[in-house]
């Protein structure tokens, strides 16, 4: 039978984790926006949790639905201590928490702020934040995906008739933790891939941000041509499965079989699609 | 306009009247100044009434949620790496090497499949009344022919249907639907 069909409902939620660089380098201004990569960044996972709660929103002035629980988990510099390492992102309320049910998540942003337009118009808008620009240290990959890929285990054994968890790893580097407790990156991301519901693997998106304003290669179905790291992100990264080809396809992308769940060198506003088809699930209304 | 919002507003329009009575008392005006005072005293009367019944009291809807704003951090701008080794294991778990949970829920709360015994998807057809378009229908088989009966009652059409042969256009009468 195949995988991947499986909708979201309360019955059956999704499971959504984003892992966030927050090394040293997303300190640098990205292409001519005038901010930081990890300002883009954080504006771009800010935008589509929002985005989450507004589509899990059916009618007017009714509550959020439980379709997702959600993950954020940075890597690099720390916050809630000091020093390098890995931790839940979420500021305020929900600060340390791993996975969080939507509707808890849309009651309890950080702050509702003043935040730029991500696609670079001169506007900006009242919205709510969850995730603060942070950038220090090195970059623990493996370590992220370690800490994330225990939640993720322990939400495939609760949820087994779900659309499979969906990873989403944000980076501008290299990583510097490879092998980290005796495994490579490549494990690493073997063992999370690994973790199965009924309704297939889990998902291993990975988006390469660049400070550079370079062609952007979205969806590759052939490592050839990729400059490093994409060879090896590209390895890493989960074949596109039949939604997120439709929802690509939807959104104008040229999407060739084979295709792979990596987004290279991308601006602002391209990270905030790709984020949002690699987080779009049909849902169903129950 | 509610029955209570109408009666305010009447007993608004007749005390505005009665008060540019009382104030023609006082000031001892000639006809059509009083005329005046009291036409203009009821209409912003029930002006008044009107603003004051029809202003929109529901309680406000929070586009965004009443977390308070706590204080913006600033960025952390952090030394550059240093050489201490990453955090310690992921919760000391090695969740990996763990076997998962058998998914224990499917099979309490799916409902049972039913049987499909002699059921053949690639010769399955969905019959339609080709008069009233009812699905209700009884059939009787005798090798490759069909005879099919619509069990609509103000329909009642009888029509045979053989294997391979098309299947009679559907017109549908909207007197027999019945």
């Amino acid at each position: 039978m195949e995988n991947y069909r499986q909708s979201v409902s309360r019955a059956d939620p999704g499971c959504v984790v984003i892992l966030l660089d927050r090394s040293d380098s997303m300190k640098l201004a990205w292409g001519r926006t005038g901010a930081s990569l990890a300002d883009g960044a954080a504006l771009a996972v800010n935008n589509i949790l929002l985005d989450m709660c507004i589509k899990a929103t059916t009618e007017v002035n009714a509550p959020v639905r439980h379709y997702f629980d959600v993950g954020i988990f940075s890597y690099g510099a720390r916050v809630g201590e000091a020093g390098e390492g890995v931790e839940s992102a979420f500021g305020g309320a929900l600060a340390g928490r791993g996975l969080v049910p939507l509707p808890e998540l849309a009651e309890h942003p950080m702050a509702v702020r003043e935040e730029p337009s991500i696609d670079l118009m001169p506007v900006s808008a009242r919205m709510p934040v969850w995730v603060d620009p942070v950038h220090g240290h090195r970059t623990p990959m493996c370590q992220a995906i370690a800490v994330a890929g225990a939640h993720v285990f322990d939400w495939a054994a609760a949820h087994p008739d779900s659309f499979p968890p969906i990873v989403v790893n944000i980076t501008d580097g290299m990583v510097t933790d490879s092998p980290y407790d005796g495994a490579t990156l490549q494990d690493w991301a073997r063992r999370l891939t690994s973790i199965e519901t009924n309704d297939g693997a889990t998902l291993f998106f990975n988006v390469f941000l660049s400070p550079f304003e370079v062609t952007e290669i979205v969806f590759p179905s052939d490592p050839g041509g990729l400059p490093p790291p994409g060879p090896d992100l590209f390895a890493l990264s989960s074949p596109l499965p039949r939604p997120m080809v439709d929802n690509a396809r939807v959104d104008g992308y040229d999407v060739r079989p084979g295709a792979r769940g990596l987004a290279f060198n991308v601006g602002r506003s391209t990270l905030l699609r790709v984020l949002q088809i690699g987080t779009r699930v049909p849902d169903r209304v129950r | 306009m509610t029955t209570r919002n109408a009666i305010v507003l009447a007993l608004t329009a007749v005390c505005a009247a009665v008060g540019g009575l009382i104030g023609l008392q006082t000031w001892d005006l000639d006809f059509w100044r009083s005329v005046t005072v009291v036409v203009v005293g009821a209409l912003l009367g029930v002006l008044l009434a009107f603003g004051v019944l029809t202003t929109d009291r529901r309680p406000v809807t929070r586009t965004h949620h009443p977390t308070p704003a706590v204080a913006e951090r600033e960025p952390v701008f952090a030394q550059a790496a240093s050489s201490s080794e990453p955090e310690t294991k992921p919760a000391n778990r090695t969740w990996w090497a763990e076997a998962p949970a058998p998914p224990a829920t499917t099979t309490a709360t799916k409902p049972q499949e039913p049987l499909r015994q002699g059921y053949d998807v690639d010769r399955a057809v969905v019959a339609q009344c080709p008069r009233c378009g009812d699905f209700r229908l009884d059939l009787k088989q005798d090798g490759e022919s069909c005879a099919f009966h619509c069990r609509n009652p103000n329909c009642g059409h009888r029509w045979e249907w053989r294997a391979g042969t098309p299947w009679p256009t559907t017109v549908v009468r909207r007197n027999l639907t019945g």
